[in-house]
């Protein structure tokens, strides 16, 4: 069943999974395939959570896996403007666009200012960490076609945000890698460590020596977004600093949108859809895969019901309770993501990923440990 | 000669931070809030301020454009896409 009150806060659509480029670390299958959503899939979808009693007084859209400029202009606005047909005006909805910005023109500009869509960049920073993992189909680094799309987002003044992922090769240089960001008019950046799942099966953060490596580049870059007055926000930081500030205060745990049903319900191009985690989508589970509907047949209460739902729930929920018991961040964290349980441990139903110890640990440690010292006097001891 | 010890207050940098924090982590937010509320307090009805205004507070200087009162619960924000509702 849906639990009561539930709210769906992201309807995340795969257009397309083509993208125009093949970085290393991707996790997407079938980045090379040119099938494209129609409309009446999209509309399909946004009609499945109205009638679900999901939407709420506003929700988001986000388009999202492939490269979704690759649809084409006219193809992507028909697909926004069948969502928009579909949800009901008492409904603010927001419409996102994850890119690496190298279609953007000023058509796309003119696009995203007419339906007011917010724009996320896929961007790793400066060339050479950017250029290292980003790359076209033959090889060529994409970070100068990237910034000529962020260019022209600035230049019309269009706010964006940033995703930047992590690997090995970042963590030598916290302050390049600020330096690049903090002139830009981004806002938020958000890190995402180079994770283990779908059709990447190692990342260059696994081993031992790299937590404390994380650790030291967390550090070194909290200490110059601290510098500068919080200029630059990160999201990590960000939600790190809140956990600090309502710490001691009573309120359950923190909750993680991806361990929940039916906040995040994500459909691909030929319109199946699962919840929970966005990247199970492309995922096989055993035999099977995580789908759980079509949005063309399935009402989400019917597969709210479904047998394979219950027991994807059951075992994400055993893993959130085994993570209750052991662990002194749950509080904070909410139990992990299932994704990278499933693809880091093999089951849901267990408790602390790679993604978790640098996304949520190491990144509460290195707030807790600056914004004490912070506040401490330092005490110099020296021989005169 | 005379060999003498002084103490002295100064904003050098800390040593680096240690690999394997000892304390529990509720004693170490609890140490780190008490700092920030030395450092950056909350003005009066900063909380009430920001259920209220769906573009966020300003908190000072010291926290740039960022409001600790909102986003709490808020860590996943599944590739940043919520914290658009935060400012």
């Amino acid at each position: 069943m849906i639990p009561p009150g539930t709210q769906i806060e992201l309807l995340i659509l795969q257009p397309t999974p083509f993208c125009n480029i093949d970085c290393d670390y991707c996790y997407l299958p079938d980045r090379a395939s040119t099938t494209k959503m129609h409309p009446d899939v999209a509309r399909a979808a946004a009609e499945r959570v109205v009638e679900a009693g999901l939407v709420g007084p506003r929700v988001s859209i986000v388009w999202h896996a492939g490269e979704p400029l690759t649809m084409g202009l006219p193809a992507f606005e028909a697909l926004v403007d069948a969502v928009n047909g579909a949800i009901p005006s008492s409904t603010e909805v927001t419409h996102h666009v994850q890119t690496n910005a190298m279609l953007i023109s000023s058509e796309w500009c003119d696009l995203f200012e007419r339906k007011s869509i917010r724009i996320g960049v896929s961007v790793d920073g400066p060339a050479f960490l950017h250029d290292a993992h980003r790359r076209t189909r033959s090889g060529k680094g994409t970070h100068e076609r990237t910034l000529a799309g962020i260019r022209l987002l600035v230049e019309r003044g269009i706010a964006f945000h940033a995703i930047a992922v992590v690997t090995e090769a970042t963590l030598d240089y916290p302050d390049e890698f600020y330096d690049f960001f903090a002139p830009l008019p981004i806002h938020l950046l958000g890190l995402n460590v180079e994770e283990i799942e779908g059709t990447h099966h190692r990342s260059s953060l696994q081993g031992l020596t790299m937590k404390p490596r994380y650790r030291r580049f967390m550090t070194r870059l909290f200490q110059r977004v601290q510098q500068d007055g919080f200029k630059l926000g990160v999201r990590e930081f960000n939600s790190a600093m809140a956990a600090v500030r309502f710490s001691g205060e009573p309120s359950g745990p923190a909750s993680d949108q991806q361990n929940a049903p039916w906040r995040i319900v994500t459909v691909d191009c030929g319109g199946r859809y699962t919840t929970f985690s966005p990247e199970l989508l492309g995922l096989s589970w055993g035999e099977d895969t995580f789908v759980i509907g079509s949005v063309q047949d399935t009402p989400i209460r019917e597969a709210a019901e479904s047998a394979k739902f219950q027991r994807l729930e059951g075992e994400i929920t055993a893993g959130i309770r085994a993570c209750e018991a052991a662990c002194e961040y749950f509080q904070y964290c909410g139990g992990g993501a299932p994704v990278n349980k499933y693809s880091e441990n093999g089951s849901f139903a267990s408790t602390e990923t790679m993604f978790c110890q640098l996304t949520r640990k190491v990144v509460l440690d290195v707030v807790a440990e600056e914004l004490a010292g912070a506040g401490r006097p330092r005490v110099r001891v020296h021989a005169s | 000669m005379a060999v003498g010890v002084c103490f002295t207050l100064t904003a050098e940098a800390r040593p680096e931070p240690s690999n394997a924090p000892a304390a529990p982590l509720a004693e170490r937010l609890r140490e780190a809030n008490d700092s920030l509320r030395r450092i950056a307090p909350a003005p009066d009805g900063a909380r009430e301020d920001a259920d209220n205004d769906k573009t966020g507070v300003r908190w000072g200087n010291y926290f740039g454009n960022f409001n600790p009162w909102r986003n709490w619960n808020n860590w996943p924000n599944w590739h940043n896409f919520n914290q658009w509702h935060n400012f």
